[in-house]
């Protein structure tokens, strides 16, 4: 069950990464942060995951990433780490 | 490969260009006629005001020589200041072929001066030389100015004419002076505004097709762009720059199918 916290990740990565989004986000977390399930993410692992957003996001959609980072940063007020 | 012929941009040029011609054709088709007309008034409007502004010049002393020539009295110097002032207005208004004064006599129109009279090449009438040809417009043209609504043809040609009555110096009416433009001369005008309007509908038409053509070429070359990045992706290669950025509906599905060629390459990533 994913908490609201994913559900709003996801719901803003979206836009920018298509349907695919679950996959690539659940793939950072798994992958970079210590095999972490993406739907038990908490706003401490915000900055990590963003920071994994950025530099993967980067390498697929360009500067976009930097906007949908910038984005996430505004909505949930955090910083990259 | 595709045949030229049914490429977007030939289909949408040509349409637009079709679209132009009908429209125009059809505006020139319409307006010309009004125009035409238009400009005849025009015409008219210029001949009954030269016809005016001649009975002026001619009313009172010239009214009275007029008055005093009879037959035979075309060598005579009264006649000759009449025929110089014709001449000399005529000179003014260079596309009046015939300016002249006539009479009355009981229900006869006759000539008083004609400054033709005496031309080789194109002899006019004599002083009291009848006018076969006189209509009610000319008739009236003893009471009041009155000008031609149509074309009407003698032995000297086809003409839109105009009259105006001539007084002597005790205000009474005497004669008339009727100034003709020749037919001709008002139809190479209305062709002439029918020449600028086919010239300028040319000109538009030949515009709108550049920029039709230079509009429809913009939007073709991005959806061909698009067309690359599907048909690279349709042969398993991801890494595709689509390279499309407007603002518009073809912005739009190019930002869709950058999301969609994101997602895919997300899902093809191990």
């Amino acid at each position: 069950m994913s908490n609201s916290l994913s559900e709003r990740v996801y719901e803003a990565s979206v836009p920018y990464l298509g349907p695919a989004a679950m996959v690539f986000l659940k793939r950072q977390t798994a992958t970079h942060m210590g095999g972490l399930n993406f739907e038990q993410i908490t706003l401490t692992d915000l900055p990590e995951l963003l920071g994994w957003i950025l530099i993967s996001g980067r390498l697929l959609i360009g500067p976009k990433a930097d906007d949908l980072v910038g984005k996430l940063q505004n909505e949930f007020n955090v910083r990259l780490q | 490969m595709r045949n030229k012929i049914h490429s977007l941009g030939v289909k949408l040029t040509l349409s637009f260009m079709f679209l132009i011609l009908f429209v125009t054709a059809l505006m020139y088709a319409l307006t010309l006629t009004e125009i035409k007309k238009a400009l005849k008034e025009v015409v008219r409007s210029e001949l009954s005001a030269i016809s005016q502004m001649m009975a002026l010049e001619l009313n009172g002393a010239d009214g009275d020589v007029m008055q005093k020539l009879q037959a035979g009295d075309e060598k005579t110097e009264l006649y000759a200041r009449i025929k110089t002032k014709l001449k000399s207005f005529q000179g003014v208004h260079p596309d009046i072929k015939y300016i002249y004064t006539m009479k009355k006599n009981g229900s006869e129109v006759q000539f008083i001066v004609d400054p033709m009279y005496g031309d080789a090449a194109d002899p006019g009438a004599a002083i009291g030389e009848k006018y076969a040809d006189a209509n009610q417009i000319l008739l009236g043209g003893f009471e009041k100015s009155s000008t031609d609504a149509d074309y009407h043809a003698d032995k000297w040609g086809t003409f839109l004419s105009s009259y105006a009555p001539v007084r002597d110096s005790k205000n009474e009416l005497i004669g008339l002076v009727g100034v003709d433009m020749s037919a001709t001369t008002v139809i190479q005008k209305q062709n002439f505004i029918g020449m600028m309007i086919y010239l300028a509908t040319g000109i538009a038409v030949l515009l709108a097709t550049v920029i039709i053509f230079i509009f429809s070429v913009t939007i073709i070359k991005d959806i061909h762009k698009l067309n690359r990045a599907a048909s690279d992706i349709s042969l398993g290669k991801t890494d595709v720059e689509i390279g499309v950025v407007r603002k518009d509906e073809i912005g739009d599905l190019a930002e869709s199918f950058g999301r969609m060629v994101t997602s895919l390459k997300i899902m093809m990533q191990k």
